[in-house]
């Protein structure tokens, strides 16, 4: 009766606290958290290994960079993004299509002048957007080319591919496809479609909206079952390589698929959300234990 | 749904074992230290019930001449509406007893030295309200042992036939007991003007004068009362208030239908007496008397007393163990035990915070916020500080939102938030005080700083999230506050922690087990419930 319980609140599915203790605090060290928390940083050591990730335009650490900084842009010409180097959950990304000498055209909303472009330079390093830390420097790197219809076609935005890599070893992938009502982004929380895909047959098993199962994309209604992931073996050898270049036991590695470059790497995370577990309908400890027993073969 | 198959492996233990070890341990080491200190240093428990009163103080300072040197002094006795509890006194050169009476009693012969004599006790009074008969007549006679409460005396000048003509004025012939009590007691409450003077004022100087202090209102009435054959008397006592004086307070008892009803012309207390009056004495005596020709000074030393949480520390002053001691007997550092309480309760409030978070699976705002939000409501009542709470942090989240409008640096945004708050804080703190509530003026006790992020996280959380989202964990917040609030504000506890501070030492041990639990919050049950069942 006990165990009967017990198995109903166990299944080999991590909650918070599990994943925290037994995969956070357990597989990742404070210097390698640490480095996957610094966006700067972790590009540095992926670029090292040979994951391919978006090209920086410049690095704002000071005040007084800013300006050498705006004229590579508008020198360059090409769409751009600003962000954080420690932020988290998006929070103080801007993209842009351009920067001109006397206007920068966000992708959504009004022109700003260099002087608005200069005061958000300043409020990420001031550490608005940072949690713990209490200045935070910038990066300006191009803004990538998403293949919107890689997974699925008719999205409103890009999706992007989540891939959990246990010791190196890729367990679990997620794919996650932007809706309307998500604005375009490919977050789960804000409304983003997540499909569960499988690392063998490399196509789509199973989709949550809002953490609930759905067969059909919200807006467009492709049935989103049975996709095949094109590249997927791809990612997994990128994501299983991040781990040489970040020393995380247990991270989440975030690539979109450039246009002409194929799959980049725009972020590793040192404590991926358990979503992906709904996503599959499967516990990452199955999953672990399922990966661990293909490996030798 | 597939059934488990026996191979399965199932995790009934998820707590870590060194760390379920480890705070068995420390549970351990806590008891065999609480054990030493009761076992062998025989540490005391004080009592957990509240003792709530009011702690007397009498010093008396007697230099003495040579010759035999004597003090008596009315003591309070116990009542049915005052209870007196662990009287005390200390003189060292003096013999004390006392008379059955209730009259203490120090003496020395030949006394030439100098020293104090402490009296004290606590006081534990309730107010008390009498019913007046309705045309009832003033009787015609009583039995003798009330005789002395209608005759005249040097003070009371009932015969004066200026004092017999002014009770006739104010109760004619014929006018009932309680129509008579009450003119005489309107006349002396609201004609005779109090004036503080020294010393005493007799009847009729006081009708003359149409002023007098507490007992020259008194003896006017007793005079009065008594030259319509009313018997009346004057009662002594002390005014409880945090105070050192010399002076006592008079009021009258007015004998009606077999029982001394009081009456303060003073303060107005008819055929009541309030909570904060002491009876020290009955009828016109003076409280303290002594010797002639020796030097004597004397005050009262009063302080309410809310329980007897010093106790638990005081009791046990002498013990090398009891940490406490050193802050309790320096008062020089004037660190109040309220707030080493304080203190000690925090991290009990920050165990209830991670059982709600790691546990339960709900998020406040700010890591340990609600256990201090909760210390600040201990000063002002969880409503009303919820309230004031509130309303702080929508004043700051309104400045807030207009504020990142204005495109300013962060730091200084947060500097202004901050300057916000603490302005908010003291322009509610002055309302409340305005309007009368009391609790108003504990706010200062807030969490400034804290209350400034929070109202930072608010704010962030309705630009990121929305209005809804932001309202829910506020929601939450409270809901977390009102649990540390309960549990910190359990006495049994608070007395503990206080007696017995390596207590704390449990707290670590529960947050040992607590922090290696690795099982689903209660709010990811309903999260991974319809997951299949996968043999490993």
């Amino acid at each position: 009766m006990l165990q009967h319980l017990f198995n109903r609140i166990n299944r080999n599915v991590y909650g918070m606290n599990r994943r925290n203790r037994e995969l956070v605090l357990t597989e990742n060290s404070h210097g390698a958290i640490d480095l996957a928390n610094d966006k700067i940083g972790t590009k540095n050591a992926l670029h090292c290994v040979g994951v391919p990730v978006p090209q920086s335009i410049a690095e704002i650490t000071t005040y007084r960079e800013i300006p050498k900084a705006f004229a590579r842009l508008v020198e360059r010409g090409d769409g751009f993004v600003m962000k954080p180097s420690r932020g988290c959950q998006g929070r103080g990304v801007t993209l842009f299509s351009r920067a001109l000498s006397d206007q920068v055209c966000p992708l959504h909303g009004a022109p700003w002048t260099p002087r608005e472009f200069a005061y958000q330079v300043s409020r990420i390093l001031a550490g608005e957007f940072t949690s713990a830390r209490p200045v935070d420097r910038v990066i300006l790197e191009e803004k990538i080319n998403p293949d919107r219809d890689w997974i699925v076609p008719e999205l409103p935005g890009p999706p992007d591919l989540r891939i959990i890599v246990y010791k190196g070893i890729p367990v679990l992938c997620m794919a996650r496809l932007p809706t309307i009502a998500s604005e375009g982004r490919a977050n789960l929380h804000k409304g983003g479609v997540g499909l569960g895909i499988d690392l063998v047959t490399c196509r789509s098993t199973n989709a949550i909206l809002k953490e609930k199962r759905i067969q059909f994309h919200p807006d467009s209604g492709q049935d989103l079952i049975g996709r095949e992931v094109v590249g997927l073996k791809d990612c997994m050898r990128i994501a299983a390589l991040c781990a040489k270049g970040v020393p995380l036991g247990y991270m989440g590695v975030d690539i979109i698929r450039d246009r002409t470059r194929g799959p980049v790497v725009i972020e590793v995370n040192a404590r991926p959300g358990l979503a992906i577990q709904l996503a599959n309908r499967v516990g990452i400890e199955a999953a672990i234990n399922r990966a661990l027993k293909e490996i030798p073969s | 749904m597939n059934t488990s198959t026996p191979a399965q492996k199932v995790r009934i233990s998820t707590f870590g074992k060194l760390e379920v070890m480890l705070a068995l341990m420390i549970c351990l080491i806590t008891t065999i230290l609480i054990g030493y200190k009761v076992v062998v240093l025989g540490y005391t428990m004080a009592s957990l019930e509240q003792e709530e009163g009011y702690f007397v103080r009498l010093q008396m300072d007697v230099t003495g001449n040579g010759r035999n040197c004597e003090i008596k002094a009315t003591l309070p006795v116990s009542s049915d509406r005052q209870i007196i509890r662990h009287e005390k006194q200390t003189a060292e050169e003096f013999k004390y007893t006392i008379s059955p009476g209730r009259i203490g009693r120090w003496y020395a012969e030949n006394y030439s030295g100098s020293s104090p004599i402490v009296y004290s006790f606590l006081a534990q009074t309730t107010p008390k309200e009498f019913r007046l008969p309705v045309d009832e007549e003033i009787p015609t006679t009583y039995t003798l042992r009330l005789e002395s409460d209608l005759i005249a005396d040097d003070k009371t000048q009932t015969n004066d036939p200026v004092i017999v003509a002014k009770a006739l004025e104010l109760a004619p012939e014929g006018t009932d007991l309680t129509t008579t009590i009450k003119n005489i007691y309107n006349y002396c409450l609201s004609d005779i003007k109090y004036l503080e003077v020294k010393g005493p004022t007799d009847a009729l100087t006081a009708l003359r004068l149409g002023e007098a202090s507490c007992n020259g209102k008194v003896r006017l009435m007793i005079a009065m009362l008594r030259s319509k054959n009313i018997p009346a008397r004057l009662a002594n006592g002390l005014i409880l208030e945090r105070s050192r004086k010399r002076t006592t307070h008079a009021w009258v008892e007015v004998w009606v239908k077999n029982e001394w009803i009081p009456f303060c012309p003073t303060n107005d207390y008819f055929a009541s007496i309030p909570e904060k009056y002491l009876e020290l004495a009955k009828g016109d005596v003076a409280v303290l008397t002594r010797s002639r020709s020796i030097g004597f000074d004397w005050k009262w030393q009063i302080r309410h007393q809310l329980s007897t949480r010093e106790k638990a520390v005081l009791s046990n002053i002498d013990h090398p163990l009891n940490i406490l001691r050193t802050w309790m007997t320096m008062k020089d550092y004037r660190v109040s035990l309220d707030l080493i309480m304080i203190i000690l309760l925090i991290p009990v409030g920050a165990t209830v915070v991670a059982f709600f978070r790691n546990v339960i699976g709900v998020v406040p705002f700010g890591t340990f916020m609600p256990a201090l939000v909760a210390v600040s409501f201990r000063e002002t009542g969880f409503l009303f500080g919820a309230i004031m709470f509130t309303t702080v942090l929508l004043v700051a989240t309104g400045v807030n939102l207009l504020l990142v409008k204005l495109r300013l640096l962060h730091i200084p945004r947060l500097t202004i938030i901050i300057t916000v708050v603490v302005l908010s804080i003291l322009g509610v703190s002055v309302f409340c005080i305005r309007m009368g509530i009391a609790q108003g003026a504990a706010v200062s006790l807030f969490p400034m700083a804290i209350l400034s992020l929070t109202s930072e996280r608010f704010t962030q959380t309705i630009m990121v999230d929305g209005l809804k989202e932001a309202a829910k964990r506020l929601l939450v917040t409270f809901v977390v506050s009102s649990a540390c609030y309960l549990v910190i504000g359990i006495s049994a506890l608070q007395m503990l922690v206080v007696a017995y501070p390596e207590l704390l030492l449990v707290n670590i041990a529960i947050n040992l087990v607590l922090g290696s639990w690795t099982g689903m919050r209660l709010s990811e049950l309903g999260r991974f419930k319809d997951l299949p069942m996968e043999s490993v």
